[in-house]
């Protein structure tokens, strides 16, 4: 849809800057949030040059806003692959880069709503340890005792570490446990990414019993034993190709600069998720999905009558993610 | 004689001569007349002071009795400060009774004395005014919110540009005081306007446990007359901003949805500025603006500083959970009120609390009537202690004087 020319003329009189943002996210109220985060930024990187030594001038300050407004607005880049950075969770702070899905605020959504809930009613974390607890634990199962002492979450297609890394900051062991996340994504780019991520937010779950382990593998052609695993997530790829070239359903922002191999899937995915998790007996399972309908159809496919699932809406009303639990 | 007078006028003004003091023993019955009050603790709050004891002695022998309590601990504590001014009290005031009776007697033989029995009353006189003044602050009830941290929330009044450019120089004053402080804070929200340096609203968060207590007379009306910046004639102009000043409940830090739990399911409607269509991985928006409505009260909360949108619907539960816990508050305090005498005055919420005159150089605070001639420490935060000490006393005072009336 075409920008109506009166309100560029407005955000032109407030600011120039403001007029070149709102191609890319048309509103000025939004507009001028996202000059301020871009103003904020560019202050804060050339304070920190100024501090190393170099000379920053006001004149420096303005090209740069300038630029990323440009870029921003004009060029459609995202603004996380600008800043470098998305904000996640309680105290993430998520690096982006090309090549790797950017965290959505959905995901971030559904997966507090998860881990918060596993964290309140799950036995594993109410259940306090008792002393005498301690004393039974002989050398001999000393590996399995620990095996129950550990509430494993495996995050798939995990992308930037954004989903594993809120479990490991959510999911706080209670003394004498421990959480064990891994996360499994097919391209290297983005384990690595994963990696950076975890050393760089590390802060968030360390001094807790807390694991978080990053694995290159293709989950469609690699088998994986999930037989350790309390529970499996998942952020897949869902947008089928009709959808990914219909500016329709897809921004351009989202086509032209983040990866096919992270949005353009389906189905199978669903069918492999919830095949390694039968076979490992994984006792649930939270995925997240495109809408409604895409949410019948999994439940149609994959759950059968050991299974009960149930679906989660995000805060704008639309089906986001499958919550699926093994019926003992 | 004329000595005899001069000591028995301020404790009963009626009586003149030396007949009718014979034959009445003052001492024992004396109203407390208005000198008087800053020594003798009026009937009833002795009364109430001495049924605080009785509790002390049960919690102590509760304590004892069933283990150790630290809240109850905490309380005993507490009211040991009481019992034992009290129990000073209760010593001083026959020895007063004593030597009055010694200095008004027409006996001869304490005539002699009666030099030096004034001399001991003005002496213990000073002692029971310092203990009556620290049984009455005792018996202050102490604000339930007292111990939290807080938030300040700044607006701009009638005024315009000049208001909202005055209500961010507030802000800032409050920031370099917190900062002079050494109290950690934070900037939950700014809202500025663009061309001016001014803000339409801003909300400081003060982490520093008892901060309630010390700002919470800061709410109201802040009124500033000076030359605005964007004045080009260069008349003095009058504005104002307002400041509230709110309990925080929630720390922010630890449990980010401890907040959000506070309500029940459908008490709160919350309403993201969504972007329409798909979502997920079909768009990538950077729009995290949150809305809070509180259903039954129709208090809003926006918020949209942070690029997080989690942390943006944190922040605004935590606010809305302050204001509400403020206006419940406030609505007991005003319901109190209507059950109590008129006469209690009002310690909060008085409208127009300060004046900051800039061509006076000058801060005059229109409840104590306090005046600082040094209003750029204050607007820097550095003398802004004289001032919060000085509203401090007042209110203390306020305080105790509505006990009176109230007792």
């Amino acid at each position: 849809m075409r920008l109506p020319p009166a309100r560029v003329v407005r955000a032109w009189r407030e600011s120039p800057n403001l007029a070149q943002l709102l191609p890319e996210v048309r509103s000025i109220a939004n507009a001028h949030s996202e000059l301020r985060w871009i103003s904020e930024y560019v202050r804060e990187k050339l304070t920190d040059r100024a501090a190393k030594g170099m000379k920053v001038s006001d004149n420096d300050v303005q090209r740069m806003i300038n630029r990323l407004c440009y870029l921003r607005g004009q060029k459609g880049f995202p603004l996380q692959y600008l800043l470098g950075s998305q904000p996640f969770g309680d105290s993430l702070d998520i690096q982006c880069r090309r090549g790797v899905l950017i965290p959505r605020w959905e995901t971030e959504e559904w997966g507090i709503k998860v881990a918060q809930g596993i964290r309140r009613s799950h036995p594993f974390f109410t259940e306090v340890q008792r002393d005498s607890d301690y004393t039974q634990v002989s050398v001999d199962n000393a590996i399995s005792e620990h095996e129950i002492q550990t509430f494993g979450v495996l995050d798939l297609c995990t992308g930037t570490g954004c989903l594993a890394l809120l479990f490991a900051e959510q999911l706080r062991p209670p003394k004498a446990k421990f959480v064990y996340v891994e996360g499994v994504d097919k391209s290297p780019t983005a384990i690595e990414l994963a990696r950076l991520n975890r050393g760089n937010n590390a802060r968030a779950f360390e001094g807790y019993g807390t694991a978080v382990v990053f694995t290159t593998a293709d989950i469609l052609s690699f088998d994986i034993t999930t037989d350790q695993f309390d529970i499996i997530i998942a952020n897949p790829p869902y947008i089928s190709e009709e959808r990914y070239h219909s500016s329709q359903h897809i921004t351009r922002s989202v086509r032209n600069f983040e990866p096919r191999l992270a949005l353009l899937g389906g189905p199978e995915f669903y069918r492999r998720i919830f095949q390694l998790a039968r076979e490992g007996e994984v006792p649930a399972v939270v995925c997240e999905i495109a809408d409604e309908e895409q949410l019948r159809e999994i439940v149609e496919e994959c759950v059968d009558d050991e299974w009960v699932a149930g679906g989660i809406r995000d805060s704008a009303g639309v089906a986001r993610a499958i919550i699926a639990w093994h019926n003992p | 004689m004329s000595m005899f007078r001069a000591v028995v006028r301020p404790l009963a003004p009626s009586i003149r001569t030396p007949f009718l003091v014979s034959t009445f023993p003052l001492s024992r019955n004396f109203r407390v007349g208005l000198e008087e009050a800053d020594y003798r603790l009026h009937p009833q709050l002795l009364a109430k002071a001495q049924s605080l004891r009785t509790e002390r002695d049960k919690l102590l022998k509760s304590l004892t009795d069933h283990g150790y309590d630290p809240a109850k601990a905490l309380e005993q504590t507490r009211l040991d400060a009481l019992a034992s001014s009290l129990a000073r009290y209760e010593q001083f005031v026959p020895t007063l009774d004593d030597l009055h009776k010694l200095a008004v007697s027409q006996d001869p033989e304490s005539l002699e004395l009666r030099d030096a029995a004034l001399e001991e009353m003005e002496d213990v006189k000073q002692q029971l005014r310092y203990i009556t003044g620290k049984i009455k602050k005792a018996l202050v009830p102490t604000h339930p919110f007292a111990s939290y941290p807080c938030l300040l929330e700044f607006r701009p009044g009638v005024g315009g540009a000049e208001a909202a450019i005055f209500a961010r120089d507030l802000m800032d004053m409050y920031i370099s005081y917190l900062t002079l402080k050494k109290w950690r804070y934070s900037i939950l929200h700014v809202n500025e306007i663009s061309g001016a340096d001014g803000i339409t609203e801003g909300i400081l968060s003060v982490e520093e446990p008892g901060a309630y207590e010390r700002l919470r007379f800061e709410g109201g009306i802040h009124r500033v007359q000076r030359v605005p910046t964007t004045e080009s004639k260069g008349r003095v102009h009058t504005s104002a901003a307002a400041v509230v000043v709110l309990p925080q409940l929630d720390s922010g830090g630890e449990d980010s949805t401890a907040a959000e739990r506070s309500f029940a399911p459908g008490e709160v409607r919350i309403d993201i500025m969504r972007a329409r269509g798909a979502g997920g991985q079909h768009v990538n928006t950077t729009e995290s603006a949150v809305r809070l409505t509180h259903i039954p009260t129709g208090i809003t909360v926006s918020m949209q500083d942070n690029r997080s949108q989690h942390k943006n619907k944190a922040k605004a539960f935590m606010i809305l959970r302050a204001r509400l816990a403020e206006k419940e508050y406030a609505e007991q305090v005003a319901h109190e009120r209507q059950s109590r005498s008129a006469q209690v005055t009002s310690t909060d919420r008085s409208d127009k609390l300060r004046t900051y005159n800039f061509p006076q150089n000058r801060v005059t605070d229109h409840r104590c009537g306090f005046t600082m001639y040094d209003l750029n420490g204050c607007m820097d935060g550095s003398s802004l202690d004289t001032l919060l000490d000085s509203v401090a006393d007042w209110a203390q005072e306020e305080e105790m004087k509505n006990l009176e009336i109230t007792e």
